[in-house]
């Protein structure tokens, strides 16, 4: 596999992953018999819940400060949701529990939702998983199950997902084991249900980061062609730039982080509740991606210890993302997650 | 020293010093050529700023511009162009022409001028240098042809017979090389425009220009050139040209920058994206090659940034303008459409670019807006 071609298959897992969580809060987002959008849906990713008294000790005594699922959505009782969405798991088996034990994490009384008191009393928790693990994924938690390993106080299920790719592209999501608290729409996703690309498209232009770290070439991407390019077309030197002049722009990372978040996160589904959701990208992300800049000489640090600071060397690109690839090559594979598969 | 050579007679100079109405600029015009030998060149063009503050701009490295006069929102110019190191004139050269704004149309206005085709040249590059402030537009293939065929049919003509056709044709039978396979053709067909628009429809190809001669039922009345970019030059039947080439593409020219316009996510609160869709009429992008060559196609775009984000089953392209900075996601997820979302920047030049692109390198759609179709989702 070539650089490039392995380079672009995690950026594709890293998609498919918003793909999957757009698809599926969008099953709540969008009322099907007024084709219309609900009222009162609010959906997140990356939002910090407080445990409950009970739960907030790990059995080795560590206080856990808040849990993360990866997408909710909060609308009215039997439609409140958490859930993660994993479209990779470890090769080892015995290292799935790890993952439950993180959904069971959320199976709690949770303060933290977009509410007045930011308590519910009810809500369900979903795992999503790539259809090639999906079975598998039932089988172990059905048995752990059984040996009392895990149980589930709220309503849990686990829904597959995959991209088909028939004439026109669309994910379909299938629910794999459980039950949801919303029977009608549960009922549906059992019988299996495909959602065109298409509709979504809007949604996956604005959403391009999530609260797991990017690829780094994807990251230095969408840095560059949406926060450096439009500072650098705000010069007047811009349209007659040749290819070995540069603009210097001079950017901090909070700027970053700022702008990512407001334009391509999920915080544009739910603009309004901002509250306990961290930005993503984070300043750490960015920093990494600014250090492949700056040792590729397309970038310096104007404050090498804090890293807070940088001057972009903007230079016309003829196609950013294959040369943000090898210019990351080397620092993306120190960042690389073992044993995907 | 620039040294001028007077014109034997020019008799052209008083009628750019007239008193001309919105309403006796036309008549005025084509009294005039059909009593000279004389050929009226016009080129519509989009700007949001007053077009003397850019003419006075673009004319500043190139020669000298001096205003003849303004009335009822016609100017006019005498334009002297020096011969300076590094530019195109070869020689000093001068020049008139009218700046004429329809009332229908606030932002879209014309240049107008009776001079030479050499002059008129650098009127067409002066604007070209002022993109993407300064804007012309793209005639369809289809909508040049329905032109042509309305311009026959409402004026009573018997034929029109093309003399000269500038062309593209799209070769497709190195896939792999598609993109270099636009192939500029010239001939000088002498055919009628239903056969040479068959033709050129059989090759896949499209006109850029086509000069033809328009017959009344005994006798040729006017030599027209038009192309693809709206520049309209004719020696006769002006009000006829001016109302069935000129001013349509005024509506073409106005129609785009209204429809291409507050597309960029910056220009709403909620930043949210407002996309187009080119639909084609059959499946064109259904199949892997077709594809790769729609990516090839786009990886041909000058002065611009094309990445591939995924290229099969679905294409997604992230298509950086080095113009002005807009920036676009352009996806297939349909057998017979592409879809553009503007980012933060969507300028109309660099959304009229992508979309001429598109036509010009791969095929020519319709250009629709992109509405919710949550309906289509469904059960298995």
């Amino acid at each position: 596999m070539s650089p490039s071609k392995e380079i672009k298959d995690r950026i594709d897992d890293y998609v498919d992953t918003i793909y999957a969580i757009v698809g599926f809060l969008n099953f709540y987002r969008y009322d099907d018999l007024t084709n219309s959008m609900s009222d009162g849906v609010i959906v997140f990713q990356g939002r910090r819940f407080t445990p409950s008294f009970e739960k907030r000790e790990t059995p080795e005594g560590n206080i856990i400060e808040h849990v993360t699922p990866d997408f909710g959505v909060f609308h009215k009782p039997g439609r409140n949701v958490l859930g993660e969405a994993k479209k990779s798991f470890p090769r080892e088996r015995k290292l799935w529990i790890e993952d439950l034990k993180q959904l069971l994490s959320y199976d709690d009384d949770l303060t933290g939702w977009p509410c007045e008191g930011e308590r519910v009393d009810m809500h369900d928790v979903v795992l999503l998983v790539h259809q090639s693990r999906a079975p598998a994924i039932c089988d172990f938690y059905q048995e752990q199950e059984r040996v009392g390993e895990i149980r589930f106080v709220r309503p849990f299920s686990i829904f597959s997902f995959n991209r088909s790719d028939e004439r026109q592209p669309y994910l379909h999501f299938e629910k794999r084991f459980g039950n949801l608290s919303d029977a009608v729409l549960g009922e549906r996703l059992r019988l299996g249900v495909s959602v065109p690309m298409q509709v979504l498209v809007n949604e996956y232009s604005t959403v391009k980061l999530y609260d797991a770290m990017p690829p780094l070439p994807y990251l230095a991407s969408v840095i560059w062609e949406h926060v450096v390019v439009p500072r650098a077309s705000d010069d007047p030197k811009f349209r007659m730039l040749n290819r070995k002049q540069k603009i210097e722009i001079n950017l901090t990372i909070d700027d970053l982080v700022e702008e990512l978040s407001e334009g391509f996160s999920f915080h544009s589904l739910s603009p309004d509740h901002p509250e306990r959701q961290p930005k993503v990208p984070t300043k750490d992300w960015c920093r990494r991606a600014c250090d492949s800049l700056v040792k590729a000489g397309m970038a310096r640090w104007n404050d090498v210890d804090l890293r807070d600071n940088i001057t972009i060397l903007f230079t016309k690109l003829d196609n950013v993302l294959d040369h943000m690839a090898e210019v990351c090559k080397e620092d993306d594979k120190s960042e690389r997650q073992l044993s995907l598969f | 020293m620039v040294i001028m050579k007077p014109r034997n007679l020019d008799f052209l100079a008083p009628f750019y010093e007239q008193k001309l109405t919105q309403h006796s600029f036309i008549p005025e015009l084509g009294s005039l050529l059909s009593s000279e030998d004389l050929t009226v060149s016009a080129l519509p063009f989009f700007s949001d700023q007053d077009p003397k503050d850019w003419l006075r701009l673009a004319c500043r490295r190139r020669g000298l511009l001096s205003e003849i006069q303004t009335h009822h929102g016609i100017a006019s110019f005498r334009l002297l162009l020096q011969k300076l190191p590094g530019n195109s004139v070869l020689k000093a050269e001068s020049g008139a022409f009218f700046v004429f704004t329809p009332p229908e149309y606030a932002l879209i206005h014309l240049l107008v001028t009776l001079e030479p085709s050499h002059f008129f040249g650098h009127l067409r590059r002066l604007v070209e240098s002022s993109y993407p402030k300064v804007l012309t537009t793209f005639v369809t293939h289809r909508r040049f042809r329905r032109l042509l065929n309305l311009f026959l049919q409402q004026n009573g003509l018997s034929q029109l017979i093309i003399n000269r056709a500038s062309l593209r044709i799209r070769f497709q039978e190195d896939r792999e090389a598609c993109a270099r396979q636009i192939v500029p053709m010239i001939s000088w067909p002498d055919m009628d425009i239903h056969r040479a628009f068959d033709w050129v429809q059989d090759q896949n190809g499209w006109f850029q220009s086509l000069k033809f001669t328009a017959y009344g039922e005994k006798r040729a009345l006017a030599n027209i050139s038009f192309s693809r970019q709206g520049i309209t030059r004719t020696t006769g039947l002006l009000p006829e040209v001016f109302s069935g080439f000129i001013m349509p593409v005024c509506k073409i020219l106005d129609e785009n920058v209204r429809f291409f316009g507050q597309r960029s996510r910056r220009d709403r609160k909620d930043l949210s994206v407002r996309p187009l869709i080119i639909d084609f009429e059959s499946d064109q992008v259904a199949q892997l090659d077709e594809k790769s060559r729609f990516i090839n196609a786009m990886q041909q775009m000058h002065s611009a940034s094309v990445s591939v984000l995924h290229g099969n089953p679905y294409v997604h392209l992230s298509v950086l303008d080095y113009y002005d900075g807009s920036v676009f996601d352009v996806w297939v997820l349909s057998p017979s459409a592409i879809t553009i979302v503007p980012q933060m920047k969507g300028s109309v030049a660099a959304i009229k670019r992508i979309i001429n692109h598109v036509f010009d390198s791969f095929a020519e759609g319709r250009i629709r807006e992109c509405e919710k179709v949550h309906e289509s989702i469904k059960g298995n």
